[in-house]
């Protein structure tokens, strides 16, 4: 084979690289675990290759606390790279555009660039003398600082490009205090009662050199700020987690931290797909307040017609007579009308089609209605809760039989399938679980039919899963367990990637209905 | 490298605030003054102000009162009205405090005592319309003996 051949397949090879690089992105964790390991079977896969689809084309990283200030500086010596402004200058411009580049390039050239840097609480950078700010020239006279009011030599004053001069002791304790209490390092304003120029990074460290904690407290604050106020950057919300996650949309897709915790990067709650954010917020509003106590009451008492009290009937025949003492109604619990015409037929009541019993009726039997349906999916949804909340104690008894496994003879990384194994479950079991959301407002069509096909499978197969699991290992079993582990883990994660492409599809092309319940 | 302490001895709030205290005997305008300070605690002071002439305040006396901390100028007094001398006006509360943004987020270090008085008055001056904050007698009862920098003030006007 000759050297250019080389070349072109290597040519071949990088292009192969650059289409579905979301399929080999190291750094792509979500993808990276839903990969197919196997060759997907024709008619599963419904479109080869897959095409670019607004979730496939999500992409995101973990970013750890060091490289959060190198991703600032990026970004600042990007745009510096055409304004040829201080870096300090640009950085407060930046963040006051919240790390848009676009947005802050747009405004510099469109508009009126004195305004653009009065909001932006700056000096104009094209119009600021040039001469150094605390290296002024009268070195001999005294002068008084307008904070601590004390004659202090001219030497030691410091000051803002807008020439608010005050001495070097005022500006620590200012910056000191600004920076212990405040949360947003990017917003000191000058020390100066009328004067809203902000203080930048430079003064900080010129002034602050001594003390070195307040500077990395300012670094500090200033990578928090950075992270809240640029649109594609998020903390990982677990507790005690410092990194963040960046990625190239907003959309409500879950992301996995460094730290192994998976959210949503669009409303940052534990990571919830299918489901889209608004659906769930709406979810868990509704397990929380009482619309199914009211759905309750409506579906199991009835109001007297009269007051409107609410009543439970515990026994005894159809005539009531309403407690109240101001009301004291007489009327048929069937039929809610007046128990007059009943006269003494008091265990039936042959007055059914009465209108407005029928109203009071028909309102009964859609109350009931609606708490059936929600308790047909709130209990499946509860039910892989629990199972998940099992987790730990699942991966304890899986610890144990590997190492069971491993007295049997076999190697530690041959019983390694049983930890993804359960990594699959649990994966499946999250997914299926928000399914029963997805599920409760989706209206019926035939898209919903096939999403339940979907999810009938995957439920089926997870539980298999999870009990294949289950079994004890012996050393007659442990080939067949582990080929029967392996397969069935495979086919949740390929299912699983099955329903959810086809949820994302129909996000895509607008084919699920919702009903706000 | 060794630890550099903060400069303090020179520069506490008492410092600034005996310099303030010159500033303000020698040439404070002439309708405040101040009430007898107490020589052991000069972290309390408080000014008696008179409604100035043409304005709706005309011939009322009222009592402003500072409480400074050893981090003064760097952290702003608190500052209200004395009770039973407040100024009856759509941003100050019958308990004296005052919705006055200078006081709060607003605050610079360079601010002096003269200053924040003078941006009362101004704002008393500007005031068209005798009237009490709105919700007034909810808060002022029930925030008696709160320090006002722990509200969250909204600032409605510009003064």
């Amino acid at each position: 084979m000759s050297d250019s051949d080389y070349e072109h397949d290597d040519e071949d090879k990088d292009n192969d690289d650059d289409e579905p690089d979301y399929l080999s992105d190291p750094d792509d964790e979500f993808f990276d675990q839903v990969e197919p390991v196997l060759k997907p079977p024709p008619g599963l896969m419904a479109k080869e290759p897959r095409g670019p689809m607004g979730y496939l084309d999500f992409k995101f990283t973990c970013i750890g606390p060091d490289e959060l200030m190198s991703r600032m500086h990026d970004i600042v010596k990007q745009v510096n790279a055409i304004f040829e402004l201080p870096p300090c200058t640009t950085r407060i411009l930046l963040s006051h555009f919240n790390w848009d580049k676009e947005r802050l390039l747009e405004r510099f050239y469109d508009g009126n660039q004195e305004k653009l840097f009065k909001d932006a609480h700056i000096v104009n950078p094209f119009r600021q003398a040039r001469v150094p700010v605390g290296n002024s020239t009268i070195l001999s006279v005294d002068v008084i600082c307008d904070i601590c009011l004390m004659e202090t030599s001219h030497k030691q004053l410091e000051g803002l490009e807008c020439h608010h001069l005050f001495c070097i002791d005022c500006w620590r304790n200012y910056m000191r205090t600004r920076i212990e209490d405040s949360g947003n390092a990017l917003a000191i304003p000058c020390p100066h009662g009328k004067c809203d120029i902000l203080v930048n990074e430079n003064i900080v460290y010129r002034v602050m050199q001594p003390f070195p904690d307040v500077i990395r407290r300012f670094q500090y604050l200033s990578a928090q700020t950075f992270v809240q106020q640029h649109k594609l950057m998020k903390w990982c919300p677990s507790p005690g987690c410092t990194f963040a996650v960046e990625a190239n949309s907003t959309r409500g897709v879950p992301v996995m931290c460094n730290c192994g915790y998976r959210f949503c990067f669009s409303c940052s709650s534990p990571a919830h797909e299918p489901v889209s954010c608004k659906y769930f917020q709406l979810w868990v509003k509704k397990c929380e307040d009482d619309s199914e106590t009211a759905h309750w009451i409506h579906a199991n008492t009835k109001q007297c017609p009269k007051c409107k009290a609410t009543i439970e009937k515990s026994g005894g025949c159809n005539h009531m007579v309403c407690r109240n003492v101001n009301c004291k109604a007489d009327f048929c619990w069937v039929c809610l009308g007046p128990w007059e015409p009943h006269g003494s037929s008091w265990y039936n009541c042959n007055r059914y089609n009465n209108s407005n019993a029928k109203v009071a009726r028909d309102g009964q039997a859609q109350h009931r209605q609606a708490l059936e349906r929600y308790l047909f999916y709130y209990n499946r949804y509860v039910n892989h809760m629990k199972s998940l909340k099992f987790e730990d104690k699942l991966y304890a008894q899986i610890e144990v039989k590997m190492r069971d496994m491993q007295k049997l003879g076999l190697a530690w990384i041959e019983t390694q399938f049983l930890k993804q194994a359960v990594d699959s479950l649990c994966h499946c079991r999250n997914t299926l679980m928000y399914t029963y959301v997805f599920a409760f407002f989706l209206t019926k069509n035939n898209h919903s039919i096939l999403f339940e096909d979907n999810q009938r499978d995957l439920e089926m197969a997870t539980e298999t899963l999870s009990e294949y699991l289950e079994r004890d290992i012996n050393s007659d079993s442990i080939s067949d367990t582990k080929v029967k582990v392996q397969d069935k883990s495979t086919y949740c994660e390929r299912r699983r990637q099955v329903l959810l492409d086809y949820v994302y599809e129909g996000y895509e092309s607008d084919i699920w209905e919702f009903n706000m319940m | 490298m060794a630890q550099i302490d903060f400069p303090a001895s020179g520069l506490s709030g008492a410092s600034r605030i005996n310099h303030e205290l010159k500033y303000f005997i020698n040439s404070a305008p002439a309708h405040i003054n101040l009430e007898n300070l107490d020589d052991s605690n000069i972290f309390k002071w408080t000014v008696n102000m008179n409604g100035i002439q043409g304005t709706m305040y005309e011939g009322e006396k009222f009592k402003l009162q500072f409480e400074f901390t050893d981090n003064y100028p760097q952290v702003s007094p608190i500052v209200k009205f004395v009770s039973g001398h407040v100024p009856v006006h759509p941003h100050i509360y019958s308990n004296g405090h005052i919705c006055l943004e200078i006081l709060y987020a607003g605050y610079r270090p360079e601010m002096t005592i003269v200053y924040i008085c003078l941006c009362v008055t101004q704002m008393l001056n500007k005031n068209k319309n005798k009237v009490v904050p709105r919700g007034d007698s909810y808060y002022s009862l029930r925030r008696v003996d709160r320090n006002p920098k722990n509200t969250s003030w909204i600032y409605e006007d510009e003064y």
